[in-house]
């Protein structure tokens, strides 16, 4: 039955903030140490993380500020109003490259850790098929439910 | 006979007409009574009618018809006024001139008496006859609270309600749902303490309703609910005033229809359907427990029978060695692989319990003990099945009935089965994968439009503490899950994230 008065769904600063968290923690958590050791030497290892980590928290400071100068609007909406509307379009394109690249490397990465722990004869793609198939599903629903997925799984960290 | 051809007809001035356009429309059945009779002294002539069986027969009998044939004072002026206002002796009357709304008052257990040379009827309230007493609720049962339970009765039902709640701000709004019922449902809320934007929603939804008899409330629900392709109960049905009380004035609305026992509450959290009203009566950390004694359950219903496939064919090396053995050893003699199995024994229990739920009680037991000795022992000796997966099967079967809410078990009972396919196909992954469906459904699933998995997942931490655990009563002030039920008057704390619009 759908509803007669679609309530307007916020998503509030504490939706992001589990989101955020849980996006930088996910995966990464299992595999960033080994990717880490194997190309470093000693100290360097956390000089990296720390650097990087610097250089994300800034610009991602820069990016929450600008996105909060402009609430309840989309990423495509303001960012034409700050730098004309073709460029806007062009980063939106570069932002749905990275974000399909992340997620098909997210995928990858949780292929390998099943293929490595659980099966080493079923083939990877269809490991890896049956978690896209699943990832549609979450994304098929509305945006606040993903958000609230979020927030259902982050204690599962 | 259409509805159509009286519809906007009224009543006319002579007595006989009237008798006989009601005899007409209602095709004279054998039920209808129409007592003539005339009013003491002044000789004026009038006709009771009703139908036997719906209404009280002694209050027609002594409120109506013996005060009006052994009128003994002259009347002067308006006949009509007279009767309507002094005479008769009873609290509920009304008049009308509307045929259909007289029709439909008989039909629905009304004293209909109408006089000689005037065209208004009086409508009186004399629905009574034989009802079911108030019994103890039938799958609701609890140790330590109210017995009483809804009857099929609107009016006793509502009058339970108001017994629980003497507040003046319960509203009950009344509608009408069936084509041919013309059934009565209630909507009950507490002004103040509900938001209003859900009443109305609720409301909304009643009007589209489009049925020509509603059995139970269960049409009801389906007609409303948010989701029918949810395995997940979006509203929850109850049989307790008491519950229906405490959840009124939580913040939800309820709904109660005429000949059902079992009223509707609205809008629910998956947490609503895990609790029950026994909680709260019980010491709050003996009901903690039990909370997490039904979490424990949810899942376990859910995934079982499932993990047991996947360990046995996946993933043997994380069954200890000693019971990797003995589960080597039992399935040795067993000719099918797990998933038949699996699905073998839990169709054996499917079909046992709808035979258990079907059978006359007498012969009830006879159930108990061909599916114990047969299935439990006679099919493991046979070597069909293992113990292991008879004990994984029916532990399953025994946590979903620690679920309190029924609807929701057999909706769990559905997954289970999905689950089963997906750990043949996947193992322990393929369980995973489940798991994170449903929990992907249970986020997008909203029910009146609240979400269905607050305050979980629209994080409210500290709502949290009557959900998972059941806090000492002393700190369960709030209504929860809090933003989306707490009325207007707070709301402007609740809009984090909207800046300072």
């Amino acid at each position: 039955m759908t509803l007669y008065k679609e309530p307007k769904e916020f998503i509030n600063d504490k939706d992001i903030m589990f989101a955020v968290a849980s996006n930088i923690a996910s995966i990464t958590i299992l595999f960033l140490p080994r990717h880490i050791a194997e190309n470093t030497v000693s100290a360097d290892g956390w000089l990296t993380i720390l650097l990087g980590g610097l250089i994300a928290i800034v610009l991602a400071w820069f990016l929450a500020k600008i996105a909060s100068s402009f609430p309840n609007q989309s990423f495509l909406s303001f960012a034409s109003y700050l730098v004309s509307k073709p460029v806007a379009t062009m980063l939106s394109i570069v932002f749905i490259i990275q974000y399909i690249a992340i997620s098909s490397f997210q995928i990858r990465e949780i292929a390998t850790l099943s293929h490595e722990y659980l099966f080493d004869r079923t083939p990877l793609e269809v490991v890896c098929l049956a978690f896209i198939l699943v990832v549609i599903y979450a994304a098929s629903g509305s945006r606040a439910a993903i958000f609230r997925l979020n927030i259902l799984f982050f204690p599962l960290l | 006979m259409s509805n159509s051809s009286f519809e906007k007809s009224y009543l006319e001035k002579s007595l006989e007409d009237n008798i006989q356009t009601i005899k007409k429309i209602l095709g004279s059945p054998a039920d209808l009574i129409i007592r003539k009779s005339s009013i003491g002294i002044i000789e004026h002539k009038f006709a009771m009618i009703y139908m036997k069986g719906l209404v009280n027969e002694e209050q027609v009998n002594n409120n109506i018809l013996r005060i009006l044939e052994l009128n003994k004072k002259d009347i002067q002026g308006n006949l009509f006024d007279t009767v309507y206002e002094e005479m008769i002796a009873l609290t509920e009357i009304k008049k009308s001139q509307k045929l259909e709304q007289v029709i439909k008052t008989l039909l629905s257990g009304d004293t209909v008496v109408l006089l000689d040379n005037c065209d208004l009827a009086i409508q009186l309230g004399t629905s009574g006859g034989e009802f079911r007493a108030i019994e103890e609720p039938q799958s609701e049962a609890v140790i330590r609270g109210s017995r009483s339970g809804f009857v099929e009765n609107l009016k006793f039902n509502l009058a339970l309600l108001r017994r629980e709640i003497k507040d003046p701000n319960l509203r009950i709004n009344m509608m009408e749902v069936g084509k041919h019922s013309n059934q009565k449902v209630a909507i009950c809320h507490i002004e103040g303490q509900v938001k209003q934007e859900i009443v109305d929603e609720v409301v909304q939804r009643l009007k589209t309703i489009n049925v020509d008899f509603a059995p139970d409330s269960g049409f009801i629900e389906q007609w409303i609910e948010d989701s029918n392709l949810s395995p997940f109960p979006q509203i929850l049905d109850t049989e307790r005033p008491d519950r229906v009380a405490y959840n009124l004035l939580k913040g939800k609305v309820s709904i109660i229809v005429e000949g059902s026992p079992f009223a509707l509450l609205m809008p629910i959290t998956i947490g609503d359907s895990l609790k029950t009203i026994e909680d709260y009566n019980q010491r709050w950390l003996i009901s903690t427990l039990l909370r997490f004694l039904r979490f424990v359950s949810f899942y376990m219903t859910l995934f079982l029978p499932a993990l047991y496939v996947a360990l046995v064919s996946y993933h043997p090396e994380l069954i200890p060695t000693q019971l990797l053995f003995t589960i080597a050893a039992s399935r040795e003699g067993v000719p099918f692989p797990s998933l038949v199995e699996a699905l073998l024994i839990a169709l054996f229990y499917e079909i046992l319990q709808e035979a258990g739920t079907r059978l006359p009680r007498k012969i009830g037991q006879t159930i108990g003990i061909v599916g114990g000795i047969v299935i439990g022992e006679i099919a493991v000796q046979a070597g069909i099945v293992t113990p292991l997966m008879v004990i994984a099967i029916s532990l399953t079967a025994i946590s979903a009935f620690t679920l309190p809410n029924y609807s929701l078990s057999i909706g769990l009972r559905v997954i289970r089965f999905g689950a089963i396919f997906a750990a043949t196909l996947l193992g322990l992954y393929g369980i995973i994968l489940v798991f994170i469906m449903i929990h992907i459904h249970l986020a997008n699933l909203k029910s009146i439009g609240i979400p269905y998995s607050a305050p979980f997942a629209p994080n409210h931490l500290w709502d949290l503490k009557n959900v998972v655990i059941r806090a000492p009563i002393t700190t369960l002030t709030k209504r929860q899950p809090q933003p989306f039920l707490e009325p207007m008057k707070s709301k402007q704390k609740t809009n984090g994230g909207k800046g300072k619009s």
